[in-house]
C-alpha cells in the first residue's frame, strides 16, 4: 500500500470505533468460528491503495474497530495479504464484490 | 495530513475546491468515463479488457478460472454501472459546498478509481516520492496528478473520520 498518507493520523485515531453504525456486527462471533464457514475472503497488498483508505474500508464494510482494521491493514501491507471475512460462498462473494467496489484487491477461496 | 479542502460538519463533510481543482477533476472523470465505456467488454470474462482498467475489475477466484469467469459474467456489468454512477455523482457535485454520506462514498470510490487507473498506467511503486517531481515538467504531469488525487483522498478520509 501507499504510505503517502500516514498510517494512523491523529484525527483518524480519534475516530469512533465503528465508522457506520448501520453495518455493525461482531465479526468474531459466528462468521469466524462457526462450523459451516468454508470460504475466506483475502485482501492482497498493492502499491496504490492508501493505508488510511484500507483501514476506512475495513471499518465501513465489516464493522471492525479501528484497532482491528489497522491490524488487518498492516497484515496486508507487511505479509502481502490478510483474511478479512469468512462465511458461505454467497456471503464471501458479496464481500468480495463490496471490496471490489472500493477498489481493493480481494479474492476468495475455500478456508482449509 | 491536515487538509483545508474538506472539513467535518456534523454528519456532512464541507468541501472547498479551487477552480483549477474542479476543472482538473472534471477532465479526469470525463477521461475515465470514456475509457470505461469504450474499453470494458460487457461479458467476455476478462479478455480484451484495457490493461489500465484491470485493477477496476479484479479476479475474485485466483485458482478457479471457471468460477471466476462466472463471477465476471454476473458482476462485471453491475460493477461497471456502479463505477459510472459514482463518477457521475462526483462530477455533478464538484461545485458543492458539502457532501452527504452517499456523495462521500461516491467521491472516495471515484477518486480511488482514478488513482487505480493512473497508478496502473504509471506502474507506480510504494516508494514513489512526490517530492522528487518537478512541477514544471510536463512529462511528469501524470505522476503529479496521481499524487494530487492521493492527497485529496487522504484529506477526505481524515474529514470523514474526524
Amino acid at each position: 500500500m501507499s504510505p503517502t498518507a500516514p498510517t494512523v493520523s491523529p484525527r483518524l485515531a480519534q475516530a469512533p470505533a465503528v465508522a457506520d453504525p448501520e453495518v455493525v456486527r461482531d465479526p468474531t462471533s459466528e462468521d469466524e468460528h462457526g462450523t459451516d464457514v468454508p470460504w475466506v475472503v483475502l485482501v492482497w497488498n498493492d502499491p496504490i491503495n492508501l493505508m488510511s483508505y484500507v483501514v476506512y474500508v475495513f471499518q465501513k464494510l465489516f464493522g471492525y474497530s479501528e484497532a482491528k482494521a489497522t491490524e488487518l491493514m498492516l497484515d496486508v501491507h507487511n505479509k502481502g495479504r490478510a483474511a478479512v471475512a469468512w462465511g458461505s460462498r454467497e456471503k464471501a462473494e458479496l464481500d468480495v464484490f463490496r471490496l471490489h467496489e472500493y477498489g481493493l484487491w480481494a479474492t476468495m477461496q475455500k478456508d482449509n | 495530513m491536515t487538509g483545508t479542502r474538506f472539513g467535518a460538519r456534523g454528519s456532512l463533510v464541507s468541501m472547498h475546491l479551487a477552480d483549477w481543482e474542479r476543472r482538473l477533476l472534471a477532465e479526469m472523470v470525463g477521461e475515465l468515463r470514456s475509457n470505461l465505456l469504450d474499453h470494458t467488454p460487457a461479458r467476455d470474462g476478462g479478455d480484451g479488457l484495457d490493461p489500465s482498467l484491470r485493477r477496476l475489475f479484479p479476479p475474485a477466484y485466483l485458482s478457479d478460472p471457471d468460477r471466476d469467469a462466472e463471477y465476471q459474467r454476473l458482476m462485471r456489468d453491475e460493477l461497471l454501472a456502479e463505477r459510472l454512477d459514482h463518477l457521475d455523482l462526483l462530477d455533478s457535485t464538484l461545485a458543492a459546498d458539502h457532501l452527504d454520506d452517499e456523495q462521500i462514498t461516491a467521491w472516495m470510490q471515484g477518486l480511488n478509481e482514478l488513482r487505480l487507473v493512473l497508478g496502473t498506467q504509471l506502474d507506480i511503486s510504494e516508494e514513489d516520492d512526490p517530492a522528487e517531481l518537478d512541477p514544471h515538467d510536463p512529462a511528469q504531469r501524470p505522476r503529479l496528478r496521481y499524487h494530487y488525487l492521493g492527497g485529496l483522498l487522504a484529506e477526505l478520509i481524515d474529514a470523514t473520520t474526524a
